[in-house]
């Protein structure tokens, strides 16, 4: 039922983008110290995206065969880039810059309370319009 | 969710491999010092930590790994000290090739990386709790 209300897409998409989000930029810090490693992140969340229903996976694999087994989650939503461009790397060639991470995690915090909170508002709603406590 | 918990993991890998780092570095540390024991014996090597990604299959997650511990190929010092048993016959003694001085900026290193793979830790789980929250 909440799948087909606007917002509850909306803030769902949110939440799981951004806890996609971590978990990229939980191995970018967990490699600050790699050689050769450039950090990844995900393309910013687009509002218009997430309104005509185009984030949620499109393209999975087919069971062809009642045999064949089927993943429980699919394929991540959100796409992964690689940063060519960052703001300096060490002479090892890591890229990874602990603060911007940081920042990142920072951020992901908020847009998650936010989108939690927006959930749990139009919850409330409902539930007083259905007349139950 | 899953993600949540799998960011978890992955910061653990990162904390794993930050404290082997910090094991080296102090073996380097407290063997300072060690010289070998005759003329011919070489002193105490220091000794390199490397890092490399590893795919965890179970959870599809890039996890951190130590890729091997190597020695470091830097020359050793000589010091003249004539009355030490492992002097040579011009009354030089081989001292290790550690600097404590690289040693500490590294520790420092070490420890920085392992305090921002524990403030993911600390967020992952916050989200994690906000999320319970919401049932209630």
């Amino acid at each position: 039922m909440y799948e087909d209300l606007g917002i509850f897409r909306a803030t769902k998409a949110q939440m799981d983008w951004v806890a996609q989000r971590q978990e990229v930029v939980a191995e970018n810090i967990a490699n600050a110290n790699t050689p050769r490693f450039l950090p990844k992140d995900l393309k910013p969340l687009n509002f218009k995206d997430v309104l005509a229903g185009s984030t949620s996976p499109q393209v999975t694999a087919v069971a062809t065969n009642p045999m064949h087994m089927v993943p429980e989650m699919g394929p991540d939503p959100f796409k992964a880039v690689t940063q060519r461009k960052t703001f300096e790397s060490t002479p090892d060639g890591n890229a990874v810059i602990l603060e911007e991470q940081m920042a990142k995690i920072g951020e992901g915090t908020d847009k998650y309370n936010a989108a939690a909170a927006i959930f749990q508002k139009y919850q409330k709603m409902i539930r007083t319009a259905t007349g139950s406590q | 969710m899953d993600d949540l918990v799998k960011s978890t993991n992955i910061a653990i890998s990162g904390m794993k491999v930050q404290s082997q780092r910090l094991r080296v570095i102090s073996e380097n540390l407290a063997n300072a010092d060690s010289t070998a024991q005759t003329p011919e014996g070489l002193p105490y090597r220091r000794k390199v930590v490397t890092f490399k990604n590893e795919l965890d299959r179970a959870t599809g997650a890039k996890m951190v790994k130590v890729d091997k511990v190597r020695g470091d190929t830097a020359d050793f010092q000589r010091h003249y000290d004539p009355k030490h048993p492992a002097a040579d016959r011009d009354g030089y003694v081989l001292t290790p090739n550690v600097n404590p001085m690289i040693e500490m900026m590294d520790m420092r290193e070490a420890q920085r990386s392992y305090e921002a793979n524990m403030n993911v830790i600390n967020t992952s789980r916050s989200l994690l709790t906000r999320t319970v929250e919401m049932l209630r």
